[in-house]
């Protein structure tokens, strides 16, 4: 086996999204152990995934893959390798899901579980934000709360799911969507005519959709998050009282990562908790929050270093991998082995092994986003489909010194958000990314504040690739566009 | 003009010291520096907005006042902050009328959603109530006043519920 460095293993993903990024017939790249006549090999290879490998007189000669690449800073030229395996993945949309019943009785545990109201609330259990066609729409939506967090911002607790579950498509400021309405400074346009502008408005619409939805208009300003889902309560209606979705927000959308054509490393949105429904202490418990729902471990855990997950490419058969979402209830080791068939379709003793942590890929997220390139994700192989639409947000999990019971810990390696029809395959951001790109810490029990603290609004002229900037000597995250007149600038 | 201790400094350098004397309007009406220009307010948010200007130490009364005398759902209009008109104050030097009266709403010294804090001569902190929804205009007047009379800063609520045209600009929100 070929070990490197964790500086050499820089300088593989840097050259990883290189090579993706230079051919887009080159569709997934990344590190994997290198197979010979099907079996592994001890060698890490550059590798990349086709949907079949055809003779090579049959390739254009720009796409044929090197044999070996030569990396400055690196002793000797890195081996390649072409493997054949699914190539097209998309962001795991509420569009998978099947027809919704109109009560729980079709459920059995342990899906039913994932599914249903929780309070205090913790990881792996089902959230969404504002129906996608609005309140009193046609349109009801599914995704997972991953856990909570810390917001290094603020030292708040926060909720965690993907961008596209609760932040709307959030899109950075210089990324041009021109898909139905040519010109338009458009953040996101999904199949209903709705467009979102920014985490912070809900009630601001574009006047040039065909279809005005003053159904969004309702005494909320932020994105709301609900806990359970607009799917799982079969209804898109806002409600009063004990009725409807507003009966079940938790929390407001407090930032979420934009998305961009390419090079993209994360999709992910937190929220705030909110008390307007629910206590303090109904919401957040220091022993009960920071579980994964039906993950048979009482440790708090860390996130995985940089380290340990580059480490998981290595490990012999793949390291054991668990994650729980709204859909799939709990996939993998040991979540499977106790529920057995009872209650799971589609996963039955699904094992869960991270195959690629540093693959880049296109992913599609339809709309007028449609197909943007990430870097640096995390591969997940299952004995079956190990998920669906409704568990993205999901935090994946990775079990680290499985063999040595004084080392032996689970902890967070990522975040799912995309997966694949064409295999038992899902994708997930690193986690290490994740924190780092958003300042987010593991929460472990704490007491800590949730809600806002000191929240400061600056509209800057023009549209901004910047995702964050320090304005007057604060750090500000990118929230969306907006025909406000600006109100400050830059520091220059 | 008249001499005023600067508010920095003790007695016994005030007495060692005619630096350390102040010169300024006396029952000067309480003013704002431009630098409060572009200061904005998050609808949804309890903002805290510290002001700069002159004059505050003598502040004895601090509105809180819409413009066009919008109702800003959840600050003016009925229930906590009910809006009132005022046309004299028992602390206006002489006895004065303020004509047209004032429209708004007083707010009390302290720290919570609603209140104000006097920090010194030239700073004074209000701690806005959280606004749900918007008007047409979206603007909040601070209006302190003291015994010479008051001024008036504007405060924008940031994304108004309006139908919007375009979306040229950025927006940056920070938690810090």
């Amino acid at each position: 086996m070929n070990e490197y460095s964790g500086q050499e293993l820089r300088l593989l993903k840097d050259k990883v999204n290189t090579l993706f990024n230079s051919n887009p017939n080159w569709k997934v790249v990344g590190l994997h152990i290198k197979e010979k006549n099907g079996q592994l090999t001890s060698d890490i290879a550059i590798t990349l995934i086709v949907d079949q490998k055809l003779p090579v007189n049959e390739i254009d000669s720009n796409d044929l893959f090197p044999d070996s690449i030569t990396i400055p800073g690196l002793s000797e030229p890195v081996k390649t390798d072409v493997q054949v395996g699914p190539t097209e993945f998309k962001a795991l949309g509420c569009y998978t899901l099947p027809t919704p019943g109109t009560d729980d009785s079709g459920w059995a545990m342990p899906v039913s579980g994932s599914r249903m109201t929780h309070r205090p609330l913790m990881g792996g259990i089902g959230c969404t934000t504002i129906p996608p066609n609005g309140y009193g729409g046609s349109v009801i939506s599914a995704g997972t709360l991953g856990g909570f967090c810390i917001d290094l911002d603020d030292n708040t607790i926060v909720g965690v799911s993907n961008n596209h579950v609760i932040g709307g498509n959030q899109v950075r400021g210089d990324m041009t969507l021109t898909m139905g309405y040519a010109g338009q400074y458009s953040a996101h346009k999904n199949d209903y005519h709705q467009t979102y502008w920014s985490i912070l408005s809900t009630n601001d619409i574009a006047s040039n959709e065909s279809i005005p939805h003053p159904i969004f208009q309702q005494p909320e300003t932020h994105y709301p998050v609900h806990q359970r889902t607009s799917w799982d309560e079969y209804t898109s209606s806002y409600g009063s009282g004990s009725t409807g979705l507003s009966a079940l927000k938790v929390g407001t959308v407090k930032r979420a990562y934009p998305l961009t054509s390419s090079n993209n490393k994360i999709d992910v949105a937190i929220f705030a908790l909110d008390t307007t429904i629910n206590s303090m202490s109904a919401l957040i418990s220091t022993t009960e929050s920071w579980k994964q729902y039906l993950l048979d471990y009482d440790t708090p855990m860390d996130f995985a270093t940089t380290a340990e997950i580059d480490s998981l490419l290595t490990t012999a058969s793949g390291s054991p991998v668990f994650r729980s979402g709204r859909t799939e209830g709990p996939v993998g080791w040991p979540g499977s082995d106790p529920y057995g068939s009872d209650g799971r379709p589609s996963n039955v003793g699904c094992s869960l092994s991270a195959y690629g942590v540093t693959d880049a890929a296109n992913i599609n997220y339809g709309g007028n986003i449609e197909t943007i390139g990430y870097v640096e994700q995390i591969f997940v192989r299952g004995t079956t489909d190990p998920s669906t639409g409704g568990d993205s947000g999901s935090f994946v999990c990775g079990l680290f010194n499985e063999g040595n019971p004084s080392l032996s810990a689970w902890k967070i390696i990522g975040l799912l958000f995309a997966g694949s029809d064409a295999g038992n395959y899902m994708i997930a951001n690193r986690i290490d990314n994740v924190a780092s790109m958003f300042n987010l810490g593991a929460y472990k029990g704490e007491t800590l504040d949730i809600g806002y603290k000191n929240v400061d609004i600056k509209v800057i002229d023009t549209r901004q690739s910047a995702v964050t900037a320090r304005i007057g000597g604060k750090m500000y995250w990118q929230a969306g566009s907006t025909n406000s007149p600006a109100t400050g600038r830059f520091d220059t | 003009m008249s001499k005023f201790i600067k508010y920095t400094s003790a007695l016994t350098e005030v007495t060692a010291f005619s630096g350390n004397f102040d010169h300024r309007e006396l029952y000067g009406r309480p003013e704002f520096t431009g630098g409060n220009t572009y200061t904005t307010l998050a609808c949804g948010f309890s903002g805290i907005r510290t002001l700069e200007g002159y004059n505050f130490d003598s502040v004895q009364g601090v509105m809180l006042s819409t413009f066009n005398s919008e109702d800003l759902v959840g600050l003016l209009g009925t229930g906590t902050y009910a809006v009132t008109a005022v046309s004299a104050l028992s602390y206006l030097s002489g006895g004065a009328t303020i004509a047209p009266p004032l429209t708004g709403y007083f707010i009390s010294p302290g720290t919570s959603a609603g209140t104000y804090t006097l920090n010194n001569y030239n700073k004074m902190t209000v701690t806005f109530p959280t606004i749900s929804a918007l008007g047409a205009y979206g603007i909040i007047d601070v209006i302190p006043i003291n015994a010479a009379g008051f001024t008036s800063c504007s405060i924008k609520i940031n994304l108004p519920g309006t139908t919007v045209t375009g979306h040229g600009n950025q927006i940056y929100v920070s938690y810090e």
